[in-house]
């Protein structure tokens, strides 16, 4: 039981995890405390650490080399029983060699995942037949389980737009194979730009496309990689599009044990622009027909307006994480959003493959088209179509002029909007929600995992106990901090008042820091600043920067954080807390070289008066902001064109604060110029707006400025906070754009006199 | 090959057959020369499980054995290479020539060599985790196989290479040291 070889490995990892090196230091003194021979040992493990690994990695390559070097040294090339029962071409199979029943005849395509080739069944029956072979080595033997339990559902499905997955086996060096009905035909989108096929003869081609996944569907076969080149049409349409490769993704990707979307290469298994956020996210293990909504949706998106919203080159390009952060986080433009933003000759190309005049295309898709696609690829599934029946149905509905359900939703939503106008202002945006739903599908992987984790965490407590490393992992932490992971699996299924008690029990300062928690405290310090639990989420979001802290170098914060932590403290928290965090957040952001990040640092610390030192740091902040490009212009994409009024507003700030007064009204008065901005900007504007002119002496505007300002106030926070969240639409602001709204309000009510007050 | 039965399939049993199987997939390999004419140990090793491990049962002791086995056939092919070469070179025996770890310019050989040398040592001193550093480093296992292979848990083999690596590293800085003490003499 007590190994002390085991407690070394577990201080060793655990001294490695931690980045900084003073609480690197810090940790081997605390068990110098109590065993100064092995605080010395692994202190200098430590130290060459890096060294090693490097060294180990070069190794590798030197392994390569001799093990060359030897094979050709060792094997006598010219013995030809050497090759006995070896397949001469290992690892490629080519045209003209046989895998089982089957003989190759030439190659037809290339994947990410394996070889298409078209082969000849020989028995039972000759006919031709499309054999793909995967590319993966160790997984063989699973991948070909997966097969066979996935096989008695691919033999149910029968339907004109599948292609038949009929056989499947691993090839003599050991790669899994799959054998389908040979399709003959381009991909759907280049079927229908070759054709010029107007969008109502798309959405029909479409519609059937939806047929044959909804016939899957219902006998339990979730394709998972849908995408145009798995959707083929022959050149003479006659035999309307069939889909190919289904059952595969699912055998080739991992299984409910391994919980990933993976191959052991780490490869992703499935194509990246038309990817569920949920199959993108690794720890989401639950994939279900939602999932192929999505990609439905992606596809349609192309069909339509020429591209997917987000570029294949592109994700592709940034890496895995960075992927997954896009596919996560980053909400499309609506398809006439996506082409009116395109170079004109895209434009024109896109629309003369559609028969359509460029101009008139956008106008086509806004509305309906765009909300039915924006349904179908909603990141969270559960505000998706429920199934591609319901997709189908909205589409024939659009066809046939009839009102589609994808948009009285937000007729609804206005309505509610104008009921709830009184009681409820305070309102979070679709952006916050999603990552609040988001957040907690994650926090719940982690609960599953931590509890897993937990039975190992009480034999290493023991150990440690032994080694006197009381410190190190606490058994009531490791139970904190799972009552509080259980805590967001209650927010998410909406269990409020058993989280309520759970929290009771679970103080969350209780909890181990770990780079996990932030998101599980993001959640929940959002959760409560949306109820008005103001002391609550001030604790969450200051446990956040702590965890930050913890772990320099990689911000587990953005900059987006940054300003629900202001509001946060602004509205919770005690003025020397938000006088620590200005600091904390400049050293954070200043350097930034994103405008966004800048701007919202700008938001985020300058709520309040702020410290000199931090104000003439800020300089070199300007020359980032002051840059306005063709966003500002009333024809441009609305997003953008907020991120801009947002930056006018910082800058307009950062000059007031700095006493720069006739810098601070130029800012201010661009940002004013916008035309249509939103109530919450304008509510944040106003204020500041208004005490430049006070300072400037221009006390009417001032007054004016304020009146309105007190006006909107008025009427955004009713008597009382709202009870409870709903998920409003995105355009209505974050929670924090109010709290930052009115605080800037109050200052400017105590700066400016109150009319008839001397002077 | 005959179907082995469990008795049989005791590592040092299986070397010979290892042995055999790596050499002719090692030769496949060179000869197709579609790999760019470089053998990788990792590889050679995987192909040569899937090709003999159809053949026994599943149970993780037949991997177990024939991954010990091919870790062991792996290192003394390399060993046997690196070390006639550097014989070569050196005109033999020539055992306390200088060569800076860090050195960009260390023979793949030379690298080898003296992992071999530091493994020796550390096998003195923590027998039971030699066998993941052979897994890891000669028969190229990812964590997760090893611990498949060993029957223990994947966190355990993360820790012990992690651990491992940093004490080779130490015990070869040791060895480099003795030499420059023993070599302008």
């Amino acid at each position: 039981m007590d190994d002390p070889q085991e407690i070394d490995e577990v201080l060793f990892e655990t001294a490695l995890s931690i980045d900084e090196p003073e609480s690197r230091e810090a940790f081997f003194d605390l068990i110098r405390d109590g065993d100064p021979s092995r605080s010395e040992r692994l202190r200098t493990l430590a130290s060459v650490h890096v060294q090693a690994d490097r060294f180990f990695r070069k190794a590798e390559g030197a392994r390569t080399v001799v093990a060359t070097e030897a094979g050709e040294e060792l094997i006598d090339l010219t013995d030809p029983s050497l090759l006995d029962g070896i397949p001469r071409q290992t690892p490629n199979e080519g045209p003209g060699e046989r895998i089982g029943r089957y003989q190759l005849e030439k190659r037809i395509g290339e994947g990410g995942c394996g070889v298409v080739y078209l082969a000849e069944q020989l028995e039972p029956v000759r006919r031709k037949v499309a054999l793909k072979v995967i590319r993966l080595g160790m997984d063989t033997e699973r991948v070909i389980e997966r097969f066979e339990m996935e096989r008695q559902s691919l033999a149910l499905m029968d339907h004109p737009n599948i292609a038949r997955v009929l056989d499947g086996g691993a090839t003599d060096s050991g790669r899994p194979y799959f054998v389908m009905e040979w399709v003959r035909g381009a991909r759907i989108t280049d079927y229908c730009d070759a054709q010029q096929l107007s969008l109502r003869k798309r959405i029909d081609l479409f519609i059937e496309v939806c047929k044959g996944i909804q016939h899957a569907h219902q006998k339990g076969v979730i394709h998972r990689d849908i995408k145009p080149s798995n959707i083929l049409i022959d050149e003479s349409g006659g035999h309307g599009p069939k889909i190919i490769d289904f059952g595969i993704a699912k055998a080739i990707s991992g299984n409910a044990d391994s919980g990933t979307q993976h191959s052991s290469h780490d490869q992703f298994v499935g194509t990246p622009a038309y990817m569920s956020p949920e199959q993108a996210d690794r720890r989401e293990r639950d994939i279900d027909t939602r999932s192929d909504v999505y990609s439905l949706g992606m596809l349609l998106y192309e069909l339509l307006a020429g591209r997917t919203p987000f570029d294949s080159k592109e994700l592709s390009s940034v890496g895995l994480m960075e992927m997954r952060r896009i596919l996560l986080e980053r909400e499309p433009p609506a398809p006439s959003g996506l082409f009116a933003a395109m170079r004109p000759q895209d434009q024109q190309e896109i629309a003369m493959h559609r028969k359509c005049e460029p101009a008139k295309l956008p106008v086509v898709l806004k509305g309906d088209l765009d909300s039915v696609v924006m349904k179908a690829i909603e990141k969270d599934r559960a505000r998706r179509y429920e199934t591609v029946n319901g997709l189908v149905m909205d589409l024939q509905r659009y066809l046939a002029h009839e009102p589609v359900i994808a948009r009285p939703a937000n007729r609804t939503y206005l309505f509610r909007k104008f009921v709830r106008r009184n009681r409820l202002a305070v309102t979070a945006g679709g952006g916050i929600v999603l990552s609040l739903m988001l957040g907690l599908g994650t926090a719940y992987s982690y609960y599953l995992r931590e509890r897993e984790a937990l039975d190992e965490q009480v034999r290493l407590r023991q150990l440690a106990d032994a080694a006197h490393a009381n410190e190190l992992m606490r058994i009531e932490e490791a139970r904190g901090w799972e009552g509080f992971a259980h805590v967001s699996v209650l927010l998410s299924e909406g269990k409020t008042e058993e989280a309520d008690e759970q929290l009771r029990v679970t103080p969350i300062t209780s909890i181990r820091l770990t780079p996990q928690s932030s998101v599980v405290l993001r959640s929940l310090g959002n959760w409560n600043a949306l109820r008005g639990r103001w002391p609550k989420a001030t604790e969450c979001f200051k446990m956040m920067m702590k965890t930050d802290d913890l772990n320099r170098g990689q911000n587990l914060t953005n900059s987006l954080d940054l300003v629900a932590i202001s509001s946060v403290l602004i509205e919770g928290g005690k003025p020397q807390d938000y006088r620590a965090f200005q600091f904390w957040a400049t050293d954070r952001y200043a350097g930034s070289s994103s405008s966004l990040d800048v701007s919202r640092l700008l938001h985020a610390i300058l709520l309040a008066p702020v410290d000199h030192r931090i104000l003439s740091r800020l300089d070199q902040v300007k020359p980032l902001l002051e840059e306005f490009g063709p966003e500002i212009e009333p024809s441009g994409n609305n997003r953008d064109r907020e991120f801009a009024l947002w930056r006018a507003f910082g800058l307009a700030l950062l000059e007031y604060r700095q006493g720069n007064f006739e810098r601070a009204k130029h800012w201010a008065d661009f940002a004013m110029s916008f035309k249509d901005s939103r109530g919450y900007i304008l509510g944040a504007l106003e204020p500041v707006h208004a005490m430049i002119c006070f300072r400037l002496g221009e006390l009417d505007t001032a007054r004016e400025d304020l009146d309105r300002a007190r006006k909107r106030m008025e009427k955004a926070f009713a008597p009382e906070l709202p009870a409870a969240y709903e998920p409003f639409g995105q355009y209505q602001g974050f929670w924090w754009d109010w709290i930052i709204a009115r605080t800037l309000f109050r200052e400017a009510d105590s700066v400016i006199p109150c009319q008839g007050a001397g002077k | 090959m005959s179907a082995a039965t469990p008795e049989d399939l005791t590592s040092e049993r299986l070397l010979p057959v290892v042995y055999d199987e790596l050499r002719r997939l090692a030769a496949a390999r060179l000869l197709g020369g579609l790999q760019g004419m470089t053998l990788q140990p990792t590889a050679l090793v995987h192909e040569a499980w899937i090709r003999l491990g159809g053949k026994m049962d599943r149970s993780w002791e037949s991997r177990e054995h024939f991954f010990n086995a091919a870790a062991l056939t792996m290192r003394r092919i390399l060993m046997d290479r690196a070390r006639q070469k550097a014989t070569l070179k050196h005109g033999g025996g020539n055992e306390n020539s200088l060569i800076p770890l860090d050195a960009p310019d260390m023979s793949a050989d030379e690298r080898l060599l003296l992992i071999e040398e530091s493994l020796k040592r550390f096998e003195s001193e923590n027998p039971s985790d030699t066998r993941i550093v052979m897994l890891k480093f000669f028969a190229g296992l990812t964590n997760q196989e090893v611990a498949d292979s060993l029957g223990v848990n994947e966190k355990t083999v993360r820790r012990k290479w992690m651990l491992a690596k940093a004490r080779l590293f130490q015990i070869l800085t040791e060895i480099e040291q003795d030499r420059e003490q023993a070599g302008p003499a």
